[in-house]
């Protein structure tokens, strides 16, 4: 079954359609959804809610080989718009002071030591223990790579916001980082 | 991307080991998600039948009541045409036009078969406008009793202008038959009197042999 077919089958509510399309879409939604939840049952309930909304709005999909461009796109902006809707985690707490009663660890660490599924833990651990604001910014902004104007246009803030919270996050993330490979054992440079 | 908002190593490290990282989906959240489809599903279906039930409906009664309206025309105007032809007279125009031209008719004479003791009274229906002239050469039935002929009258009409050929009533005396003159015009009585009874009229004819 190609996408279109897959589209206008799901359109017309047909199950097995709609489990294919699941099938096939729903690693890809939830490694994204990895990246921008902060633990496995998070990631779970964005998924879910994420999902929903794919096959809501899967009328607009172009159907062609972009389809699953297409998927990675809707699927990151509406993690974002359920991290906004998650309001009473959302802003309540600036990474700062959620990172003061942390160890911080100073100086480069070299991770060249640790395996790849070993890094890629890692850095998913210190992405995710961002805050959702900064978590937001830098998957949008480093890992999925979208434009800046675009963030700004669809996060509705202003750009110097955008350019600090931005560096926030990044300096967040790096410190994160250093003491997750720290406890780890991975040596300093 | 604008440099400025460029990332270093770890942002660039971090981009490729997370950027392709995919996760399986538990059952939990298909079952979730098509609980979900399932009501949609259920609601598009309700709203597919009320919207194809109702012209359905409104197609049904329209036949329905399309049914009823010709059942009832048929009805009541498929009688009247009926009447019409079973019940009704024919016009007076179809009459004019059907009757054949009038005919000059004789008037019908009945004839009683004359007993020895009994009078013959001939009737004779007059038609109106109708002359009888003793140019009729119309040869007269006759009828036979106990081998006796018996002359036929023929209608005694009376008519406004007596006709040349009449027989007067002194003459009619002297054949032993009495004809009364002062019968009314259509009917009068013969009295037998060993005669045969004889019409009055120019066809009269004495064939009576005693």
């Amino acid at each position: 079954m190609n996408p279109t077919e897959l589209i206008q089958a799901c359109l017309h509510h047909d199950t097995i359609a709609q489990r294919n399309f699941y099938e096939q879409y729903s690693p890809r939604v939830m490694g994204i959804c990895t990246r921008y939840a902060a633990g496995a049952k998070d990631t779970e309930a964005m998924a879910l809610y994420v999902i929903k909304h794919l096959f809501e709005e899967i009328v607009n999909c172009p159907g062609d080989v972009n389809m699953e461009r297409w998927v990675e796109e809707r699927t990151i902006w509406n993690a974002v718009e359920y991290l906004h809707q998650d309001k009473h985690r959302y802003f309540i707490a600036k990474t700062t002071r959620y990172m003061e009663n942390k160890k911080k660890v100073e100086g480069e660490v070299d991770e060249t030591t640790l395996s790849k599924e070993e890094s890629k833990k890692t850095y998913l651990a210190a992405l995710q223990s961002l805050t959702p604001s900064y978590r937001i910014l830098y998957n949008l902004t480093y890992i999925d790579e979208i434009a800046p104007p675009v963030i700004v246009k669809n996060l509705q803030i202003a750009e110097e916001t955008y350019k600090a919270e931005l560096g926030e996050a990044k300096f967040q993330f790096k410190q994160y980082l250093n003491t997750y490979l720290h406890e780890q054992g991975v040596p300093r440079q | 991307m604008n440099k400025e908002y460029q990332g270093n190593s770890i942002e660039l490290r971090a981009k490729e080991l997370l950027a392709s990282i995919q996760g399986n989906c538990p059952d939990m959240v298909w079952n979730e998600i098509n609980v979900e489809l399932e009501a949609k599903r259920s609601k598009a279906s309700e709203k597919w039948l009320s919207k194809y039930n109702t012209p359905r409906a409104a197609v049904i009664v329209t036949i329905c009541v399309a049914v009823v309206t010709l059942v009832s025309w048929k009805f009541v105007f498929g009688k009247k045409s009926t009447d019409i032809s079973v019940y009704q007279a024919p016009q007076p125009t179809q009459q004019i036009v059907n009757t054949p031209p009038p005919v000059k008719q004789a008037a019908a004479t009945v004839v009683t078969q004359p007993k020895k003791d009994s009078v013959v009274v001939n009737k004779t229906v007059p038609i109106p406008n109708t002359v009888v002239t003793a140019t009729n050469s119309q040869p007269m039935q006759v009828a036979m009793n106990n081998n006796k002929p018996i002359v036929l009258q023929k209608p005694v009409v009376k008519d406004n202008t007596p006709t040349t050929n009449s027989t007067p009533a002194t003459a009619m005396h002297s054949g032993g038959a009495s004809v009364s003159s002062e019968q009314p015009d259509s009917t009068f009585s013969l009295h037998r009197s060993g005669m045969a009874p004889m019409s009055s009229g120019a066809a009269v004819q004495d064939t009576v042999t005693n």
